[in-house]
């Protein structure tokens, strides 16, 4: 299967004299997780990512003072309509990216998300993942962050983990933990409120589950396509054991 | 074919709940033996729950994550309700069937093709596509002993009949 059956051609823009906050605003009424920046010269081609708002906040940065064209997601992000999605996978598991812009002889016709590439696969190819169990790919060195803590903290050790969501504990002793992902991040700073007063437990994902660690990683993938999810939280008896993100999928299916 | 009368049908099926639930158990009893010699690498519900239930809980995060912390315990009680359920259909088979002698195994052996021949397939779990026939032949006899026990010796399914005093099995009830 090839990147231009998955993309999406209707392109998101962003201008990169935008303040991020603005650009962030935008990308949550958009339901996205990228926008494509246009720098307004022959190369206008830039991405910014919720990953790179995180990545601002967690660096001490102002997200209602500083510009787009400063917040960059770095290194080659994109790919060509002609790439299979394997090559398309493996471009972003090398640069840690879930976004690629999609050219045409220098022309962006749309953008791939690694959602876009874990759907196709789970549609078309999901026997490959039937034996496989989550365990196998989660991720078991587990980022803890309290209630308490702000979200610029948060962020911090999100940031300094090279982690795209971390667990936040129930007050209740076994009852099930929630997480804050750097899409709750985007969604703070979309709202214009200030990091550094916010609390982790009043930015709790809304979007989550959970799964044990022997179950199929074809469930997971298909959880996160039909749910939406970035990350599922992996659970048995003793309690939490792991976290699972499309990029740990993606990872497990290219081995 | 004679289907019993339906003001017997709701004692008759708690009969046939309660027999089932006990040869669910017994059956459950039995692979905790196959499963841990290796015979047995996933039993049918256990199967069910890790390859296709997410779908159906992935928007309700509690339930997943109770499912997740206690699949032991679910997966047993999901067999045991599913057994149940088996007794009370059973209950309710015609007379003339319920009089054979391999009325239970028949039935256990039924319950077992419907996994393998439809539920597995349908359900496109790994055990549909995997050749296992030692794990095929495990699951064969433990659905043969849920019959045995769940038909014991029919009588409980036909109160009103007299006790066999001898003859041939299948001519148990012939004067009935």
């Amino acid at each position: 299967m090839r990147v231009r059956e998955v993309m999406t051609g209707d392109l998101f823009t962003v201008a990169a004299s935008e303040v991020v906050g603005e650009a962030a605003r935008k990308m949550i009424e958009r339901w996205v997780g990228s926008a494509v920046v246009d720098r307004g010269t022959s190369d206008p081609l830039g991405i910014i990512t919720e990953r790179d708002i995180l990545e601002l906040v967690g660096r001490g940065g102002d997200a209602r003072a500083g510009y787009v064209a400063d917040h960059l997601a770095p290194g080659s992000i994109r790919a060509a309509p002609e790439w299979t999605l394997e090559r398309a996978a493996e471009a972003m598991i090398a640069g840690g990216f879930r976004h690629l812009i999609v050219l045409d002889e220098d022309r962006p016709v749309g953008i791939v998300s690694i959602k876009d590439i874990v759907g196709a696969w789970t549609k078309g190819r999901v026997r490959r993942l039937i034996g496989i169990q989550i365990r196998e790919a989660m991720n078991r060195d587990l980022l803890n962050i309290g209630r308490d803590e702000t979200l610029r903290h948060a962020a911090r050790q999100m940031v300094e983990h090279g982690a795209g969501a971390a667990i936040v504990e129930s007050l209740r002793p076994k009852a099930a933990p929630g997480i804050i992902t750097d899409r709750d991040v985007l969604k703070m700073v979309a709202s214009g409120q200030d990091p550094d007063e916010e609390r982790v437990g009043d930015h709790l994902s809304p979007s989550m589950t959970f799964s044990a660690p022997d179950w199929s990683l074809k469930q997971a993938a298909e959880a996160m396509t039909s749910g939406g999810f970035q990350h599922v939280v992996v659970v048995d008896g003793s309690g939490t054991v792991g976290i699972i993100s499309m990029l740990d999928i993606v990872r497990r299916w290219l081995d | 074919m004679k289907f019993p009368a339906s003001n017997e049908r709701p004692e008759r099926m708690m009969s046939g709940v309660v027999r089932g639930t006990v040869a669910a158990m017994t059956m459950s009893a039995l692979r905790q033996v196959t499963t841990g010699l290796g015979l047995v690498e996933q039993t049918p519900p256990d199967a069910i729950l890790k390859e296709r239930a997410f779908a159906l809980i992935v928007r309700k995060p509690r339930l997943a994550f109770f499912l997740a912390r206690r699949q032991v315990a679910v997966v047993e009680l999901a067999h045991w309700v599913y057994g149940a359920g088996g007794g009370a259909a059973f209950a309710l088979l015609p007379r003339s069937f319920l009089d054979k002698q391999w009325a239970g195994p028949a039935y256990g052996l039924a319950t077992w093709a419907v996994f393998e021949l439809s539920i597995a397939p349908v359900l496109g779990l790994e055990q549909a596509t995997k050749f296992r026939p030692v794990e095929r032949l495990m699951f064969a006899m433990d659905h043969l002993l849920y019959g045995v026990i769940l038909a014991g010796d029919s009588q409980w399914v036909m109160p009103e009949q007299p006790r066999r005093t001898g003859g041939s099995p299948g001519r148990r009830h012939a004067g009935a």
